[in-house]
């Protein structure tokens, strides 16, 4: 029976292929170990909301319409264009390109800004209808899960901050590559994590 | 070469906490802990239960929080073998890991105080209860530091002479890991409160890990450091 091994070593000319040459891991090791650690802990935080949105399902869906969906959904529109910036500036990069992934990152930081500017409208929207987090355990894991989020994304942005100093460079050597990559792996981790969060405290009934 | 001496304060991290689990777990029987949303009556019955092995397990605690300072010593003198002579973040970790023996020290003794007179005013025990709790389970942030700085040597050490640069990005998780532990002091129950899931059950597990991680990478920088003294001895 031919397996599937079988037919990749019969494309490459009879030779095994290890598998150091078909993988590549973006960033280093390290970076990994990070975004896994800390998807783990975000992992522990979603169970831990639908744990207790178990318990007063009736607390939840009515305080969950007091938020305004348009402030997610355009946080969610804002992070994926920044990600798409970023992963094309990646390539960009790879290639050796000179002004387009400083500029492409600039692009993505200014959405980060504006995902900062959207918060802070959102948040204080709750605060003056008086929506605190200690009115009910919804506002208080909205702004717990929200707040640690927000968190993430400053050091996003301070990492991307990082990437646009390594993009003005000439060229870059394997380890800053490397780096720059495991940034980029970064940015997109809060863009992922931020849409669990909206389609948990925003979208789920 | 002193391998031996360093070998020998390096164990000092994992016995520290296991001794630790030991005297606050098993003999003390403070864990999980009481919810903070217990009354003074109800705070007073916990003291009055097994009140001497609570005294015993906390003298536990304490011995086993001076014991981790050997084990501080010991990353610092790897972490300067990364630096040099001039070697600030050696120091910033060893001055806040110090400071961390007084954060069991401390709060054990708000609880031995509180357990010294279980007959006085209940409030009062509960006053001195709190006054354990909050800083035992918040005050994480000389760790929050010391782990910054532990990352920050990691990735200056770019050959991977001493630490491996994946326990840079290790470190600045456990610190991140602490920084919930800020909601203790807002909310009084849940799992963001002293006895949640988020701000005791995680920061517990992930500082228990990082005693035996950092056993693990101090044990690989002391061996590396005794073989690379050896071939210099031999000539």
């Amino acid at each position: 029976m031919a397996t599937l091994e079988d037919a990749t070593r019969r494309q490459n000319g009879g030779e095994p292929i290890t598998r150091e040459r078909v993988r590549h891991l973006p960033g280093e090791l390290g970076t990994w170990v990070f975004i896994l650690g800390d998807m783990t802990v975000f992992a522990l935080l979603f169970g831990i909301f639908m744990y207790y949105r178990d318990k007063q399902p009736a607390l939840f869906a009515h305080s969950q319409l007091t938020l305004h969906k348009s402030f997610g959904v355009i946080n969610t529109l804002l992070l994926l264009t920044s990600s798409l910036c970023v992963v094309t500036a990646v390539r960009a990069v790879r290639k050796g390109a000179q002004r387009l992934p400083t500029i492409l990152l600039g692009v993505a930081v200014v959405c980060g800004l504006g995902f900062t500017l959207n918060k802070f409208l959102e948040w204080g929207g709750l605060l003056s209808h008086h929506h605190y987090p200690d009115t009910n355990n919804f506002y208080m894991y909205f702004f717990v899960l929200t707040g640690i989020h927000f968190f993430h994304l400053l050091l996003g942005m301070g990492v991307l901050t990082a990437l646009i100093v390594l993009s003005r460079k000439p060229s870059l050597s394997e380890k800053e590559m490397m780096f720059f990559e495991g940034g980029a792996c970064f940015w997109h981790m809060v863009d992922l994590l931020w849409i669990v969060l909206f389609a948990l405290l925003y979208l789920v009934h | 070469m002193n391998t031996k001496s360093q070998m020998l304060c390096a164990w000092c991290g994992p016995a520290a906490i296991v001794l630790f689990m030991v005297g606050f777990w098993f003999i003390a029987g403070l864990v999980p802990p009481p919810s903070p949303h217990d009354t003074a009556l109800q705070v007073v019955a916990i003291y009055h239960h097994h009140t001497n092995l609570k005294r015993l397990g906390l003298v536990v605690v304490m011995m086993a929080g001076a014991m981790t300072a050997p084990f501080v010593a010991s990353i610092s003198t790897q972490m300067k073998r990364i630096e040099g002579q001039y070697s600030p973040l050696s120091y910033t970790q060893l001055g806040l890991g110090m400071i961390g023996v007084l954060l069991f020290i401390i709060p054990a003794f708000m609880f031995e105080a509180a357990l010294f007179r279980p007959d006085r005013a209940p409030s009062l025990v509960l006053a001195l209860s709190d006054l354990a709790w909050l800083p035992f389970i918040g005050a994480f942030m000389p760790a929050f530091f010391q782990n910054l700085a532990i990352a920050a040597s990691c990735f200056q050490d770019t050959e991977e002479r001493v630490f491996p640069r994946w326990l840079g990005y290790f470190n600045v998780w456990v610190a991140i890991a602490f920084v919930p532990g800020i909601l203790i002091n807002f909310l009084h129950g849940g799992p963001f409160a002293w006895n949640g899931v988020f701000c005791f059950w995680l920061p517990l597990s992930v500082f228990g890990v990082w005693f035996f991680v950092m056993f693990w990478a101090l044990r690989r920088g002391i061996l590396a450091q005794a073989a690379e003294a050896v071939p210099a001895a031999a000539l």
